[in-house]
This record gives structure tokens, sequence and C-alpha cells, in this order.
């Protein structure tokens, strides 16, 4: 599905929040195990110090991210798990360290340096399931890696502005960063995919990545849900994905943007990744655009003083109001892998005859409202527009399915019996996209309904690697299904 | 004007939160979401929603079905409205006594039910005839089966089936003199109840086709109330397509279907079987096949199994109109695929899903 025209897209303004008085670095950021805490209350850190690092368990390293002393170590709620987490009060100072052994003719540097590099630096842990190094930084070695794709489609409803994240002065880092991953994973293809409605940036795009002879660009339509490491695998390689694993056991690797940019500033700057770009987006926010903030601070101290005034709460959600997960607690910190913060108005008003509206800034997959027929702007909110109803079987799950389950047979089934004929409707196959949920007219929560059958089907012992693993060569299955047991 | 409407709304529920008038709390709710629409929001993601639901989507089909409706009364006089609102009368009460009964929300679907049964009735039908069609129709078309969402049958059609068997009379050459011309039936009442003929009726009689497309495209020809206008009838069934409120796939692979089967049919035994634009343009046809055969409960939920139903709709459409004493057939074959649905159904995600796939819609162009 197609989502087009809403307002509050990222405008391409770029500021800098300033160094944040007290920042709350978690153990676990992207990809991997959660780490201990090398320091201690009291330590002296400085921005860039690791305070976070275990070569033996799959992880990347983790950075203080401000000068400052330690305030106590304590736990948060990181995606429902308690991790440590290090608070630091900053002493307002902007310097950074540097990693040792970075040089801007990385082309003097070996392999071994690079991946020691990108390593400490951090940046190993941006890749959706982290980019191998020999320190255990993802689950496979660098030599399986057969293919490295970086997303950059925008297929979301709020789409990141491609002149901020691949713009003109930033290309030629992008194309030395690809140069750099390729030189650490030496079997690797690379591809960047993007949105086949900006030609002028494939253009761009093709003539500065000329130099990278491992390299394609592929124009992707922007459909949601095109950037799901599922949908990568066949619109880029057309090959089939082993659905219940990840894209890292068939030897994929997939990152965005920011971190080829991450990989480029270690090796040729030697800065670690304690700042993101993060696109502030959505109908909330007074001026939609970027923010470079440093890793840790809270989402309070991001959005402060940039939200609309008005009656209505605003809902705070990250990266993706589809399949994202809300901020609910707003002193939770920013973490490193965050790309994108919404704010969607938590609209609870009653509109009278909704049903009879035009409805002027309404989504609908029917086209049953104005802004199917004209390029009107529309306008997104937290409003279920509905009550919930019986099924009535009119298929726009089915339709919209990207992997093509019916997800109302799937719901049925589900209320009568928990069993294999669950598993051959393709309940595994669900890739949590969210999309029968959006669509669905009689406001059933399908996808949520089939999360919860896929649970249950795993706690009688129900699923499907006994179909799947015979069928593709699959690598580091062991240390991946420990890292998914306590993910 | 909306405050206003908020404290009616807050008024009759209060009204019906408690005490001797809790029954009806079902109606003042259905009237709440109506009129004011939800204030439910997202917990969790998504945070969007469509902004399409149940009550749109009814109100689409609606919208499609006005053009049949006001043609019916152009035709027919206002007589045709009077049947609609006892149509919509008697199966509102049958829904809402359901909705009572067992404590649950008012379902939308008889708005749509309501307003097609008079519009597949001749123009003469007795209202009397019209109340108890409409009442058995969503009694045990669908309320016994568990109501919305479960029925087997489409209960605008259990309705017409059981009032044509029950009173055949009615059925066989009562169709009543059209008005024509001028403001035509906007300033009549009714019509004059006279013996006449359909043109399938004809046909069965005579073997002799006794009208021409142009005819039947304008309505120019006696026949139920709502499926003689046939421009109206595809202009609001391109609307039901093109907004999804239905299904393309049963109108194309019916009245497809009917065109294949008709010609390999005529070509076999051309005295029997009507020439192909006079099946496709004749009887209930292309309204059966753009709003009773695509009614999503009663039809296949697999796109294939839709494909088979539909091919099957059409054979079986031109078999009984060919080889049958009914001069009629598309009700028949509608409810006989009905009761097939749930085996078509299982065939095809039987098949399809044999084992779990890895299979994924092209997304990249």
């Amino acid at each position: 599905m197609r989502f087009r025209h809403y307002a509050g897209q990222p405008q391409p303004d770029v500021e800098t929040l300033g160094v944040p008085r007290r920042v709350v670095v978690p153990m676990l950021q992207g990809y991997g195990l959660p780490l201990e805490p090398l320091v201690e209350p009291g330590d002296r850190v400085y921005a860039g110090q690791i305070i976070g690092r275990d070569d033996a368990t799959v992880s990347s390293p983790v950075h203080a991210t401000v000068n400052g002393e330690v305030a106590q170590v304590t736990c948060i709620l990181v995606g429902g798990r308690e991790v440590s987490a290090v608070v630091i009060d900053s002493d307002g100072t902007d310097s950074r360290g540097k990693l040792e052994g970075a040089r801007p003719d990385w082309h003097s540097l070996g392999a071994e340096q690079l991946e020691e590099l990108l390593y400490s630096s951090g940046a190993t842990g941006l890749a959706r399931e982290g980019i191998p190094t020999r320190f255990r930084s993802a689950v496979i070695s660098p030599e399986s890696v057969r293919h490295v794709i970086v997303a950059q489609v925008g297929a979301d409803v709020f789409k990141p502005d491609p002149a901020v994240l691949l713009g003109d002065d930033v290309l030629p880092a992008f194309a030395a960063g690809l140069a750099i991953l390729g030189r650490v994973l030496p079997k690797a293809g690379f591809h960047v995919a993007v949105s086949d409605e900006e030609p002028a940036l494939v253009r761009r795009l093709t003539s500065s990545l000329a130099g990278n002879t491992n390299t394609t660009v592929h124009a992707l339509k922007p459909r949601y849900p095109q950037e799901f490491s599922e949908m990568l695998v066949r619109s880029v390689l057309s090959e089939d994905f082993p659905f219940g694993f990840s894209s890292a056991n068939v030897g994929v690797v997939i990152m965005d943007a920011q971190a080829v940019l991450a990989a480029w500033a270690a090796v040729v700057e030697g800065r670690p990744v304690i700042e993101r770009l993060i696109a502030l987006a959505g109908p909330g926010f007074q001026n939609p655009g970027y923010l470079r903030v440093r890793v840790g601070c809270s989402f309070e101290q991001v959005i402060v003083g940039r939200l609309k005034a008005g009656d209505l709460k605003q809902k705070i959600v990250l990266d993706s109001i589809l399949s994202g997960p809300s901020v609910e607690d707003l002193a939770r910190p920013v973490d490193r892998t965050a790309a994108m913060i919404i704010a969607l108005p938590d609209d609870h008003r009653r509109l009278p005859f909704a049903f009879a509206r035009p409805g002027l800034h309404s989504e609908s997959f029917s086209r049953g409202f104005v802004p199917a027929w004209l390029p009107l702007k529309k306008v997104a909110n937290t409003n279920r527009h509905g009550e919930e109803r019986p099924c009535i079987q009119c298929g726009w799950c089915a339709r919209t399915c990207p992997v093509r389950i019916i997800p109302q047979l799937i719901y049925r089934q589900a209320r009568r019996n928990i069993d294999e004929t669950l598993v051959r409707y393709g309940t595994f196959n669900c890739i949590d996209c969210n999309l029968c949920t959006v669509v669905c007219p009689s406001k059933i929560p399908l996808a949520s309904h089939i999360a919860d059958a896929k649970t249950k089907l795993l706690e009688v012992g129900c699923d499907n690697s006994s179909c799947i693993v015979p069928r593709f060569d699959l690598k580091g299955i062991e240390d991946y299904k420990g890292v998914k047991s306590i993910r | 004007m909306s405050r206003l409407l908020h404290s009616i709304v807050t008024r009759l529920n209060a009204l019906t939160s408690k005490g001797p008038l809790k029954r009806l709390a079902p109606v003042t709710e259905a009237l709440d979401e109506a009129l004011l629409g939800t204030d439910k929001t997202a917990r969790s993601a998504p945070f969007l929603s469509d902004g399409m639901d149940v009550k749109r989507m009814m109100s689409l089909v609606i919208i499609s079905l006005v053009p049949s409706a006001v043609a019916g009364i152009y035709f027919y006089g206002w007589y045709v409205a009077a049947m609609i609102v006892t149509s919509y009368a008697v199966g509102g009460m049958v829904e809402v006594a359901f909705a009572m009964a067992r404590r649950k929300p008012i379902h939308e679907g008889f708005l749509v039910t309501g307003l097609i049964f008079p519009l597949v009735l001749p123009p003469t039908t007795p209202l009397w005839i019209v109340a108890v069609g409409v009442f058995f129709g969503t009694f045990f078309g669908k309320e016994v089966f568990g109501g919305t969402g479960r029925n087997i049958f489409n209960p605008a059609l259990v309705g017409r089936l059981f009032v044509s068997l029950a009173f055949p009379s009615y059925f066989a050459t009562m169709w009543g003199k059209m008005h024509w011309g001028g403001a035509g039936g906007f300033v009549k009442w009714t019509v004059d109840a006279t013996t006449q003929a359909t043109p399938l009726i004809t046909y069965k009689g005579s073997q002799l086709v006794s009208t021409d497309p142009i005819s039947l495209l304008i309505g120019h020809t006696p026949g139920c109330v709502g499926e003689t206008f046939r421009i109206g009838i595809i202009l609001g069934g391109l609307f039901v397509v093109v907004t999804r409120a239905g299904d393309w796939r049963v109108p194309v692979s019916y009245l497809g279907s009917v065109v294949l089967s008709a010609l390999v049919l005529r070509g076999l035994m051309p005295e029997r079987v009507a020439p192909v634009w006079f099946q496709l343009l004749s009887g209930g046809l292309l309204f059966g096949a753009f709003f009773m055969a695509n009614d999503p409960v009663t039809s296949p939920f697999s796109f294939t199994g839709r494909w088979v139903y539909g091919i099957m709709l059409g054979i079986l459409t031109v078999l009984i109109r060919a080889l049958s004493g009914l001069p009629e057939s598309v009700m028949f074959s509608i409810l006989l695929m009905n009761a097939a649905t749930p085996l078509i159904d299982s065939l095809v995600v039987n098949q399809v899903h044999k084992r779990p796939t890895t299979r994924v819609r092209r997304f990249a162009a």
C-alpha cells in the first residue's frame, strides 16, 4: 500500500541540539545483547569513551556521549526488558574523543584495522542484524555476507528527506563508506535501494557510486512495507526469505544510509557513534525537520517546545506510525538507532456523521474518500474512525497483505483452535507490518490477533522451522536463536 | 449543531443505561455511533487507521443503488418508495429485536439488504408481501445463522425466494405497465397491475426476442423495480468496484462466464439458448452480478475462489435459463452458489496453503 501526500513531512532543515545536561546511555542499543557497564558512579568520562564492551557475546561497544561524571548506573526498560544504563552528568563542554588509528587515507589501512575501527566506534551495531566483524558484532562471519542492502526508500507514511541523508555534500562520504564496508565484507555485493519517485536522486547516486564497482542502485516502489527485510530481499535480490529467521541467516546485511555514514565517520574521522540525526515528523510538530542529538538525551529534551499547542495530546511514536512503538515515558533516552520521532495528534474527538463526510484529509485503501481522487494533503491521527464489527470477509486484509496470507482466515481459525493448520495458513509468514489492521473496515486488530496466534503456537511447540531450515542454507542459527530468545 | 446532537444523544444514552428501558440500549448506542462518530484511538501500532468503516462501506453501496431506486420510482411511481420504506421498517425491526435479545450492537448490514430487497420485487407487489419477505429474509436468511458475517445465503435473496414460492401469482404475470416520458412516475402513485410479460418470459414462451438492446439498457421493458434501468446499474456497479466496496472479480467472472457459456451453448442448441447480448442485458443478471453475487459475506473470500464462484454462476445462469421451466435464474444460481461458497473456499485454501510457503507479493516494480 502506498502512503502519499501526508502533512507533516520532515523539511530539510538540520538543527543541532546543544549538549544535554544529563544523558542516560542504555547498555543495549541496536543489535546485540545487553552489555555490563565498565564504569562506576563517580568516574569521569569523555564523549566517545567506551563504557560497555564485550567481545565474547554478540554485541557492539557503547560509548559515553558527553564529557562529565557518571552519576549512577541504573536499570531502564528497552523493548520490554530491563537493561542497565549509565547516567552521565555533563560538564557542558563539546569536545569529543577520537578513535585511534583513523585516517583520511583509509585505503592504506588493512581490513583488520578497518574492522577494529568500525567495531570500536559502535557503527557495527547500526545495521539491523549487525555488521559482521571478527568481534562478534553479528551472528555471522564477514566472509559469509553475500549482499549488503542499504535501504532508504521512504515507504512509510512519513518519509525521510533524501536531500538531508543523501544530499550532494554527503554523497562522497557515502560512496567512501560503502567502499570501506566493501573491504571488511570482501564477498558482498552492495545494493542501494531508493524510491523510484526520486529519479534525480537515483541519477546522482548512480553517478557518484560509479567508482564502486561492486555497488548497484535499485529504484524501488515506495510501497509500505518495502523496507522490511523480507520485502527487500525479494525486491532487490529476487530471493526467497526464510520467514521467522533473519536476513543475516541468509547472508544479507541490511542497514540505512546513516549506518554507512557512521562507518565512514569512524574510519576517516575517528568519530564514534555518539550522535544521531533524527527526523521530526508528523502533524504534531510546529516545524517538522531534522535534529542532531546526542545519544542518551531524553525524548522530552528533543521535543520540548517543538510540539503544537492545543487541546489534543500528541502521541509520540518512534520511527514508524505503522509498525513502531509509542513512547509513553518521555524520560526514556533516544538510542543510536532512532531515525524518526513522530508526533501524532491523539484524536479522541468525535466527528458527527463521520461516515457521510467527504473526508478531505482521510486515508483509505478503498478510494472511498476525496484524497484518493484529488491531491489533497492527508492528516494522520490516531482515531480508529469506526466501531469494531464482525468480519464480513471483504478481503481487504488479504488484498493488502504483502506476504499473501489471509489475515482474517488466521484470525477466525485462531479463535477456534491453535494447531498446525495455523502454520499451514502462513501465520509465521506474518512480518508484523500491520497493514491488515490499518485497512480493516470492521476495525478488527487483525495483526495483534496474528501475533497472539504466533505466541500461542510457539507455546504448544508448533513452528515452521521444519519446513524452512531444509530449504535454505542458513548461517549462524545457533547464535541467532540465542539472541532472538532474549532480544 | 454538534453540541445539540451531543446533548440529545447523551440524554438518550442516560435513559437506556439503566431501568426499564435498558433493553433499548443497542438502539441508542447505534444512534450514538452513527450520529457522533467514534472516540476510540489506537493504543499500539498501527497508529493510523483507514477512514473507511462498515457504515461508510454500506453507504457507498447504497449510493451506488440510488440510480436504480430513483429509476424505479420514475417507472412505477411513489409506491416504490413505500415499498422501500416498508422494507427498511420491517427489516430494521428484526435487526433491532435481535440486537436487543443478543445485547450486541446493531450492525449496518440491514441497510443494504433493506434497499436491495424491494428492488428485486415486481412493482405491484403488495406492501404486506414486502413486509413478509423482508422479515423472512432477515430472520431466516441472516439472524438464525448468528447475524452479520455468519449468514450463508444472501438475506435479500432468501426473502425473494420465499415470497416468489409462497405467492407465485404476484410474480408470474403482474409486472405492471410502466410510466414513460415526461415526469413519469414522479407524479404518480403507482401503476396499473396489468398482465405483462418480461422479455425473458416472452422468450421462454415463444423463443422470440421481444426487445432491443437500447430498450433494455434504458429500462423500457417490464421487470422488477430496480433491475431494469441497466445504465444506472452499470454505473453503480462500477462505483462499487472502484471504491472496493465490492470485489471486481465476481462481476467480471460472472458476466464473462455468461457470455462464454451462452456462446458455446447457443452453438450447440440455438433453438433453446437466447443470444448473448440478450442474456447479458435481460432479467436480473447485471443487478445480481454487481450487487448480490458480490455480497462479501456470502461469496468466497479467497480470490481464486471468487473466480471459480463467478464462472460457476455464469454457467448455472445460462443453463437454467435454457433448460429449465424457469424464465429467470439469477436468483437460483446465486443461492446455489452461496451454498457452495464454504466448499469452494476450503478447497482453494487447502490447495494454496497445503504447506507453509515463502510467497511474497512482487514489490520491486
